[in-house]
């Protein structure tokens, strides 16, 4: 576990170095700079707005970053054929996943916490000038931000999947924006199948294959907490709580997946 | 170099040349393009991902941007219908985004006729909204003044001022509601209000417009109240009562209409029917 750890590390701080984690950041930063202009088309709710820009943009900024910190993950490893120095060291291929995994995480954490946290001082700092007809939900926002580092978490964890299985650096990337969307989107479509207009208006097939994609994706809507942190709705906590639960379970189940097919796999 | 030079040079020329001629046929074009084709809320809500808020709000914001362009226009009129859809689904995708609501009261009421429409959105936004006494505060003025529902009116009223006991006005608004209380002083007092929140220019303008029309209207309604009490009967015209020297003048209609007295009811209306000239379905 030591080495898996090391890789963790080395995954980071080559995640620190590239020069994508600094575009995305620097369009981040910005984008933010930007929320003064948005927010100034509110008639109301000038706080509101902000809010709802900054994650929006936290949001695509963390799907960005786990898409290019994970695109090279293992197909860069295998082209350079320096994986055969790391699989020489007293560590499972499981392991070397688990560390690689890791590592990517613990750059997401960083990085989407941090500029989470920034942006959350900057809405208090507004709320301070425009000051809005309910308290900033600050509790409500560490809540989102966390679901969705965590929700981050899972999609990197499809990318690792879909690394390991294929062998060019572009496929998984696109494979894995396929399963976002459908993540995205799938309870929606759920929901609207199962409605009165949706039922009316499908047809059984259709309503099947929505029935099995909602089980077999990755049910992304469940981490979008946004409205609870612009609105200060209620969160439940039973719902959280099987929503994190829900999270870790997808990834690892995935993660197995990957070390299933990774040990199997001809290095070339 | 001299090449470079001459390609950037030729293409600042051709953007100088495209621009404004392109600006000015976007502007010119109907409604339905600049505003464009809106898919329905179910596709948008899907198509959205995890950005519906933000969907929401850059829709709202293109009703904004069409209406402030249509406004500056002389003689233009929105496309109301249009106007309607976009804060339909804006709402629909952000039932909290009272920016939406807030807009749609301000013009889809008093310049459209669409009171019922408007009603429907808002109670979307109330039941979501639970803390802000605005919205049942619009849904109360809105049976009160346009539909003549004292009954809504007062329910409404009653729950704007449990949701904000702090505002006087709002207390006694339910009560006085039995009474049949002057419409047009409450309409005074409500625009008032609006004028004061109102960031966005266009509708300070129009609500501006609307508030010095009241005004007049509350002007001619008190000297005509005032001769009922001196003579006991109503004028024939407003030019009796200014011929009585109970006021100064008989104002023009800022919406280029004309200010007369409704035997029926008593009341001034004018033949603007309040609403800008083009638009139908104007209401006093």
């Amino acid at each position: 576990m030591k080495h898996a750890w090391l890789l963790a590390r080395v995954t980071f701080i080559g995640g620190v170095r590239d020069r994508f984690l600094l575009s995305v950041v620097t369009v981040f930063l910005f984008l933010m700079g930007c929320i003064p202009i948005f927010s100034s088309f509110s008639m109301r709710d000038v706080l509101g707005v902000a809010s709802v820009f900054s994650l929006s943009v936290l949001a695509a900024a963390g799907g960005l970053l786990t898409v290019l910190s994970g695109s090279a993950l293992i197909s860069r490893d295998l082209q350079t054929r320096s994986i055969h120095s790391v699989v020489s060291l007293p560590l499972t291929r499981s392991q070397f996943l688990m560390g690689k995994l890791s590592g990517v995480l613990l750059l997401l954490t960083t990085a989407i916490g941090t500029l989470g946290l920034l942006s959350l001082c900057g809405l208090l700092l507004l709320a301070h000038f425009f000051p809005p007809d309910l308290p900033f939900p600050v509790v409500n926002y560490l809540v989102a931000l966390l679901l969705d580092i965590e929700k981050l978490a899972v999609l990197a964890s499809v990318l690792l999947l879909f690394s390991v299985i294929a062998t060019s650096s572009s496929l998984p990337v696109i494979l894995t924006l396929a399963v976002y969307v459908i993540g995205e989107s799938t309870e929606k479509v759920r929901f609207f199948v199962e409605s009165g207009k949706g039922g009316q208006t499908m047809s059984p097939v259709v309503k099947g294959v929505t029935q099995v994609a909602y089980y077999v994706f990755p049910n992304f809507s469940l981490f979008d907490l946004k409205t609870a942190a612009v609105y200060g709705t209620a969160l439940h906590f039973r719902q959280l709580v099987l929503t994190m639960i829900y999270g870790v379970a997808y990834a690892a189940v995935l993660l197995g997946l990957a070390c299933l097919v990774f040990r199997r796999k001809d290095l070339p | 170099m001299i090449k470079v030079a001459a390609t950037i040079v030729v293409g600042v020329a051709l953007l100088a040349v495209t621009l404004p001629e392109l600006k000015a046929l976007r502007k010119a074009a109907p409604p339905a393009e600049r505003l464009g084709y809106l898919p329905s809320a179910e596709s948008i809500y899907i198509g959205s991902l995890e950005y519906k808020l933000l969907v929401s709000q850059l829709l709202f914001n293109d009703t904004i941007f069409y209406y402030g362009s249509v406004s500056d226009t002389p003689k233009a009129v929105p496309d109301y219908k249009r106007l309607y859809l976009y804060l339909d689904s804006s709402t629909k995708l952000n039932p909290y985004n009272i920016d939406s609501y807030y807009f749609a009261q301000a013009v889809l009421t008093w310049d459209a006729g669409m009171v019922r429409e408007t009603n429907v959105l808002l109670e979307r936004g109330a039941r979501r909204r639970t803390w802000d006494f605005y919205l049942p505060f619009f849904l109360g003025f809105n049976h009160f003044y346009f539909l003549n529902e004292f009954s809504e009116a007062g329910t409404w009223f009653t729950q704007a001022a449990k949701i904000n006991p702090s505002a006087e006005f709002l207390t006694t608004l339910a009560a006085r509601l039995y009474y049949q209380a002057n419409k047009t002083d409450l309409a005074i007092r409500y625009l008032e209000q609006q004028l004061r929140e109102t960031p966005n220019e266009s509708l300070k303008k129009r609500i501006s417009i609307r508030l010095t029309a009241l005004k007049s209207i509350q002007e001619l309604e008190r000297g005509v109240q005032a001769f009922r009490e001196r003579r006991g009967t109503l004028p024939s015209t407003l030019e009796d009562v200014y011929k009585a020297g109970l006021i100064a003048v008989v104002p023009p209609d800022p919406y280029g209409g004309k200010f007369y007295l409704d035997q029926r009811d008593g009341r001034v209306k004018t033949t603007s029917k309040l609403a800008p000239a083009g638009v139908e379905n104007g209401r006093h």
